[in-house]
């Protein structure tokens, strides 16, 4: 296992590449956004709403734990919000995302981001477990409004609880 | 409508971490994740999930994953410092198991 104080910094990673630096704005608007998808893929009442996460237009991926499979395709901030709607779910989730690194092509207003993500399952009388992990690779911009939306989400399950595992949490078919 | 300073948000997030860096010397250690905050004048506000890890290397378990809001103030020399949690919860994630390893 690598020790954290080898892995290097994205501003360490930006250093060496001046061409892509991001400034504090940039960092602060995406890793908001970070927050709001969590907040949003936990039900959380205290959240926004998924329009304020995906552009109107966006693709969400989700690729399975298991290779060669065809990632899960949502079109569209609504597709990705009635999907997440309908899953079956028994028990709270908390999404939480790390190891945020951000990159831009000189003169691009897109963003690359990418990073890892874990989803805690609360399941009643068992308590907080990991119910998934594995890492998000995403394309992002600021809109008008000043907020930062997705225009694409790929989601790399490295691996998740299996659905009958005891007190499984949540059937959500992409994290 | 809070104003949000990047920069100041960065030295707040810097401050929260070191503490929590500094808890790590406790059977558990908390976590920060998905931290927002946000700047208003001479304070800040960080909400977070906070994860506390404990148990062994071999099994390691969350003993705690929840919503925290931290607040911070900027002391006469212009520093950051962090405001006690008002339940006493920086205590409390440490002790509450939540799993039953």
């Amino acid at each position: 296992m690598v020790p954290t104080w080898m892995l290097a910094s994205t501003e360490q990673v930006q250093a060496k590449n001046p061409e892509t630096t991001i400034d504090a704005s940039i960092r602060d608007g995406v890793l908001a956004l970070l927050a709001r998808y969590g907040r949003c893929a936990d039900h959380d009442p205290a959240g926004s709403g998924w329009s304020d996460c995906f552009e109107d237009d966006a693709l969400l991926s989700s690729y399975s734990p298991r290779p060669g499979r065809p990632p899960a395709l949502l079109r569209g901030c609504a597709a990705i919000e009635r999907a997440f709607a309908s899953a079956p779910k028994t028990a709270a989730t908390t999404h939480v995302t790390s190891n945020v690194l951000i990159e831009r092509a000189p003169g691009d207003p897109i963003v690359a981001i990418r990073s890892a993500f874990v989803r805690f399952d609360h399941l009643p009388g068992i308590g907080v477990v990991v119910g998934s992990f594995g890492r998000y690779s995403d394309r992002a911009r600021p809109c008008d409004d000043g907020l930062w939306r997705f225009c694409e989400r790929e989601i790399h399950l490295i691996s998740r609880r299996s659905p009958h595992a005891a007190g499984m949490a949540s059937q959500q078919p992409f994290t | 409508m809070p104003v949000n300073d990047p920069t100041a948000a960065v030295e707040a997030l810097a401050v929260l971490d070191a503490l929590y860096r500094a808890a790590e010397a406790t059977p558990g250690v908390e976590l920060l994740l998905n931290s927002v905050p946000v700047i208003e004048g001479g304070t800040a506000t960080v909400s977070s999930v906070s994860v506390v890890l404990g148990g062994d290397l071999r099994h390691p378990d969350v003993r705690l994953c929840r919503r925290v809001t931290d607040s911070l103030h900027r002391d006469s020399s212009g520093r950051w410092c962090v405001d006690p949690r008002p339940d006493g919860a920086d205590l409390d994630a440490r002790e509450h198991r939540t799993s039953p390893s």
